[in-house]
């Protein structure tokens, strides 16, 4: 004989069995639904499980773009099944939205975002819905918010600033409000992509060290798009200037550039073969170090060997001197000291150096910049040879150099 | 009525007629002005298969975000998205697409550079979909659709290999599983959010 015990224990055990059977099938159906986006998947799951917000959720997801009316009631469905969930505030707000019900959307994103006040979706909703409504500063407060949280959304922002205000760099600064490096980037490579050269340097220029890379980057792509005042804004945010004020060349010694590759205004050296530059502490023509150059070999003529820009005064005359000494120079294509117009490349003036000096010897060029060359360059270069290929052999070091206006 | 009252009259409803008409030019050149909109212009709304990101105007782009009338849209392989325009419609672009979409009030045009769209359009929208040598309209009259693809693309296959029911191999695990879908679920309830991004 059966007890009542065990037929109440039966009962129970058969209502578990039902519940956890309809509660993990409904989960099944609604996972099948999200991946097929059939509706009968998603009424089986709800006829299962009438309480499950996720298969309401899911309703709402496939019906949106077909019955927005059912969409949105399925959605308040959820919402009101499991009202601390911020996806199901999220989900209310689309489909709200998209059911011309904009202020109720943006009470429903602003509730996702009381709930998950650290994620970037609930601000990245919000914000875009109230720039919908058309308060903007409202939405590019929460967009920035977004941002903090998911720097990734930071080119859309810019972009939708951008285009919102068309094209006024100042809205956008001050609607995305860079505060951070990655802000910071993000807001000059956008610039930089739509030929706004002085912006993207204005907002990069005081960004912190972890900017260097992104900062040297810029300062190359704008060095080879000739935006030489730009570039040397930039620059010199990083570089302290001559000391001697009337000398604009930077390092004219040879006493602090480690770095002969880096884009800017210093001292770079080409990558010729065969040609070793070395920071010569035994001899200097002044203070502790000069440049000294190796030649063994073939090398190619054409190419700058040494080189800096140099910011001068339009329509002026200036006189470059520098230090130079050689030692058993031996080449059909010996090396010359030339100065060019950046911009146009036009050369202003040209020195050939000495086979063999005994010591320092003083060189001067005189040169005159055009009207409208802001920048020269201060080249290194071989001379062309008559015969190919056209070796180079021999030791010469470089100190001392100054550029003054006469 | 006098011929002088007649005559007042009359040269009160004319400064009255001039004065209104310098006073809507004067409030049509002021909508001009300001170089950010401050008021309504139609926007659109982003949504996107499986919420993945996919490029407008270049930079990566999560769903809902707001498209602006000139953008250019690109879908990847595999996603899908909509764009929709609230009263005047809506265009669903198929994956692997390209398109510019320009919109204002009474209008949608869709220029489909790579891929296929359909475009929806509401009663009082005129749609157009252009694509290299081709050009669909909707009318305005009446809720329309047009789907056009670009030349040489091939429309996404529209079977997805589901069947109906569930099968019979997946009964047995489902048993084993509701117990432990039972307990995990039993503790939701709450935002399950946790603090942090």
């Amino acid at each position: 004989m059966v007890s009542a015990q065990s037929v109440a224990l039966l009962v129970v055990l058969v209502f578990l069995a039902w519940t956890a059977f309809s509660i993990g099938f409904a989960n099944l159906y609604t996972n099948r639904a999200a991946t097929t986006g059939q509706l009968e998947a998603t009424n089986s799951a709800i006829k299962l499980n009438p309480k499950d917000p996720e298969a309401h959720f899911m309703r709402a997801s496939i019906l949106v773009n077909d019955d927005r009316v059912a969409a949105n009631a399925e959605a308040i469905e959820a919402v009101a099944l499991r009202p601390r969930d911020y996806v199901f505030w999220l989900g209310l707000a689309q489909t709200r939205e998209l059911d011309n019900d904009l202020s109720g959307a943006i009470a429903a994103a602003t509730q996702a975002v009381r709930l998950a006040p650290s994620y970037s979706q609930p601000h990245w909703r919000l914000g875009n819905a109230l720039v919908r409504a058309g308060r903007f500063d409202d939405g590019f407060s929460e967009l920035r918010m977004a941002a903090a949280s998911d720097p990734a959304l930071l080119p859309s922002i810019i972009d939708l600033a951008w285009h919102l205000s068309n094209e006024d760099a100042d809205y956008v600064k001050n609607a995305v409000q860079p505060n951070t490096v990655e802000a910071g980037i993000a807001l000059s490579n956008y610039f930089r992509a739509h030929g706004k050269f002085a912006e993207a340097v204005q907002v990069i220029r005081e960004a912190g060290p972890s900017a260097n890379d992104y900062r040297q980057r810029l300062i190359a792509e704008l060095v080879s798009q000739k935006h030489f005042a730009d570039a040397y804004q930039l620059w010199a945010t990083r570089h302290a200037t001559n000391s001697d004020k009337t000398n604009p060349l930077f390092d004219p010694s040879f006493e602090e550039t480690r770095d002969f590759t880096e884009a800017g205004f210093g001292w770079r050296t080409g990558k010729p073969q065969r040609v070793a530059f070395t920071t010569d502490s035994q001899t200097a023509a002044e203070g502790k170090a000069s440049l000294k150059i190796e030649f063994n070999g073939e090398s190619e003529p054409g190419l700058a060997l040494l080189s800096q820009l140099a910011m001068v005064e339009p329509n002026s005359r200036y006189t470059l001197k520098f230090a130079g000494r050689s030692d058993q120079l031996v080449s059909g294509g010996l090396p010359a000291m030339r100065i060019v117009d950046a911009d146009s490349n036009a050369v202003l003036g040209e020195s050939v150096l000495r086979q063999q000096t005994d010591g320092w010897w003083e060189y001067a060029i005189d040169f005159a910049v055009p009207d409208k060359a802001s920048f020269i360059e201060i080249r290194l270069q071989r001379q062309i040879c008559s015969t190919n290929p056209c070796p180079i052999f021999g030791t010469l070091w470089l100190d001392r150099f100054t550029l003054q206006k006469r | 009525m006098s011929r002088q009252k007649r005559t007042t009259i009359a040269i009160s409803l004319f400064l009255v007629f001039a004065t209104s008409q310098v006073y809507l030019v004067n409030s049509f050149a002021r909508v001009n002005a300001p170089s950010v909109t401050t008021g309504q212009q139609p926007t659109g709304v982003l949504s996107t298969q499986g919420n993945q990101a996919i490029t407008v105007n270049g930079v990566s782009t999560s769903p809902g975000a707001t498209i602006l009338p000139g953008a250019t849209v690109e879908t990847p392989a595999g996603v899908g998205a909509t764009i929709d325009f609230g009263q005047l419609g809506s265009v669903q672009i198929d994956p692997n697409s390209r398109v510019t979409v320009d919109f204002q009030n009474g209008s949608i045009k869709v220029t489909v550079l790579q891929g296929c769209v359909t475009l929806h359009t509401k009663r009082g929208t005129r749609g157009e979909v252009d694509t290299q040598g081709s050009s669909r309209t909707t009318d305005a009259a009446k809720d329309g659709v047009v789907h056009l693809c670009a030349p040489g693309a091939v429309p996404p296959g529209t079977s997805n290999g589901g069947g109906g029911g569930l099968g019979a191999k997946v009964l047995v695990p489902v048993f084993a599983a509701t117990g432990a879908t039972f307990a995990l679920l039993a503790w939701r309830g709450n935002n399950p959010s946790p603090g942090g991004p």
